[in-house]
């Protein structure tokens, strides 16, 4: 029977390209999403016993994340851009799924924490607005409204994703 | 649903590289292990605090599979009435038999505020759960308690469930009655109550219990809170019981209350403020003043409440409003600062007057947001079963 110590050596060993994933579309780079993952997964460190018990690790790893991710007087912080503007698309078939995905990583970066966590959590993640609100701990208008303000956001700086206006489900 | 963004992020998800991360993981935890003995209590950790306190809450919320009539999730609870559940054997009852809903096909009718494909359209039940989402967190269908009574009044024995969708987080649920179909399936009668599409503390939000009467009517009992775990629901909710009857096309209530009352274990933040106020330059300087107005509307304590003001970068903070405010690292167009002001009762209302300089003839804040928000617990310590409120307001700069 595995210990408990083994139990978590598998669930960080499972759990952690996933949570990858969303820490990438949060942060816009590798490293940073690394050190967010790890910091979230110390945490789950400390309560894995009690986590253990209960049996939802990920959803507790993943509400750490976004907690350290997104402080709720940080909400309009300006996100880091990176250098540069959007590639040049001289001569370059700008449909090509390569460039879409390095145009969407810089829009992203384009928002604030809060927008880019309420567009993962609903876009990505596929949680519910009332869900949303509830993980990032603010009122349902609030996510919303930052959810339509993100998706303005996107399409204004990055018209050629062409995203559809409807967000309604 | 947006699915052109959901694609598109994906595929950039995509592109972050796996790394193993278990050593740094401990290490990390051993760093915070020190820092939380070394300083407990401090403000640094509350926040991490919240959050521990949510891991109580994350327990899978419901058991796989009910048995028709064994006790539910909150079997704790004071039965509705006295009623008694429909038991299979009364005679003369209806005939046929309870179907197996925990391993059956069925028909899941849509969910209010919520239509994502994991939990709705035809599902396939295995031991009472149905497969979810292949990415991201759980979301899948599950089912609840179970009771029969012939609900539709056809003479034939119908099987009426609390269905929910599990989301890792706080589960949606429905009642749903069902029957067998013509051809040997399960053909669903309707929904009996579900969610309100968007829940605030007045509404629907929850199914506790279920019962059928001998007269084929639906006794669920309702709670207006969902919290991440079933206890927690149970706890904080307030909790009624109403009836609902099939009127020969759908089901509809029949008695008990309509709605809630303000939950006497929620804050409900609301904040306002004036104008940033800026007189004349005199001597090179103007003062303004930004008054806030803070009120609980309610029924439960605001517990800890902050506010956070963001003003220009080219204003100072003045006076002594700001003695419970401690400044927020910002860049130099914005101006933050966090100010504690603590416990408001149900219905109370206190404003706060902060005060400003600025050398700068120009007050235009040139695209700098300028806002408070604010935020409340819903509990004196920082539990995280309960989701707290928060408020923000605008404000613009003007001089005179």
């Amino acid at each position: 029977m595995p210990s408990i110590a083994d139990e978590f050596d598998s669930f960080v060993r499972t759990r952690t390209p996933a949570l990858l994933r969303s820490a990438y579309l949060l942060t816009g780079d590798q490293h940073l999403a690394e050190d967010l993952v790890q910091s979230a997964l110390a945490r789950t460190h400390r309560s894995w016993k009690r986590l253990h018990e209960v049996g939802n690790a990920e959803a507790y790893t993943r509400k750490v994340m976004y907690h350290l991710q997104v402080s709720w007087w940080r909400k309009r912080r300006v996100a880091e851009s990176m250098p540069g503007d959007l590639p040049d698309r001289g001569g370059v078939d700008t449909t090509t799924a390569t460039t879409l995905k390095i145009t969407l990583q810089q829009a992203l970066l384009k928002l604030t924490d809060k927008q880019r966590a309420v567009l993962v959590l609903r876009f990505f993640e596929d949680h519910t607005e009332a869900e949303t609100a509830e993980l990032l701990g603010v009122a349902l208008g609030t996510v919303k409204s930052q959810t339509a303000k993100a998706l303005a956001r996107l399409r204004t700086v990055a018209p050629e994703l062409a995203l559809a206006n409807g967000d309604v489900r | 649903m947006n699915d052109d963004l959901h694609a598109r992020l994906t595929a950039l998800a995509e592109d972050v590289t796996p790394v193993d991360l278990h050593s740094r993981v401990l290490a990390t935890s051993r760093k915070l292990a020190w820092q939380r003995s070394a300083l407990a209590g401090s403000v640094a950790l509350t926040i991490v605090g919240v959050i521990a306190g949510s891991a109580l809450a994350l327990t899978p919320t419901l058991r796989a599979v009910t048995p028709a009539d064994s006790p539910s999730p909150a079997a704790t609870l004071p039965t509705p009435t006295p009623t008694p559940a429909a038991a299979l054997s009364t005679s003369p009852g209806p005939t046929g038999t309870a179907i197996d809903l925990a391993n059956s096909t069925l028909d899941i009718p849509a969910w209010p505020g919520d239509n994502s494909a994991p939990c709705q359209g035809t599902k396939t039940l295995t031991d009472g759960v149905a497969p979810g989402a292949t990415s991201g967190p759980t979301r899948h269908i599950a089912l609840g308690k179970v009771v029969t009574g012939d609900v539709n009044h056809d003479g034939k024995l119908d099987t009426v469930a609390v269905i929910l969708c599990r989301t890792g987080q706080n589960p949606l649920s429905q009642l749903v009655a069902f029957e067998a179909g013509p051809s040997g399936g399960v053909r669903t009668i309707g929904r009996i109550v579900g969610p309100a599409p968007h829940r605030t503390t007045s509404e629907l939000a929850t199914i506790f219990d279920v019962k059928v009467t001998d007269e084929g009517d639906i006794q669920a009992e309702v709670g207006d809170f969902t919290g991440l775990l079933d206890q927690h629901s149970a706890q904080y909710s307030q909790h009624q019981f109403r009836t609902y009857r099939w009127d020969g096309q759908k089901f509809a209530q029949h008695a008990g209350p309509t709605s809630f009352a303000k939950n006497p274990n929620f804050s409900q933040l609301i904040i306002t403020t004036t104008d940033l106020q800026f007189g004349p330059l005199t001597g090179g300087q103007r003062t303004g003043t930004l008054k806030v107005t803070v009120h609980n509307d309610g029924a439960g304590p605001a517990w800890g409440t902050k506010l956070a003001i963001w003003a220009p970068g080219f204003v100072l903070r003045t006076g002594p409003g700001w003695d419970t405010c401690t400044p927020i690292p910002s860049g130099e167009y914005r101006v933050g600062a966090e100010c504690v002001i603590g416990k408001l009762q149900p219905g109370e209302t206190r404003t706060f007057t902060y005060g400003f300089s600025t050398g700068s003839a120009n007050v235009d804040p040139a695209g700098a947001e300028t806002y408070v928000v604010g935020r409340a617990r819903d509990g004196e310590d920082s539990e995280g079963a309960r989701p707290g409120s928060s408020s923000e307001a605008k404000f613009n700069v003007t001089a005179s």
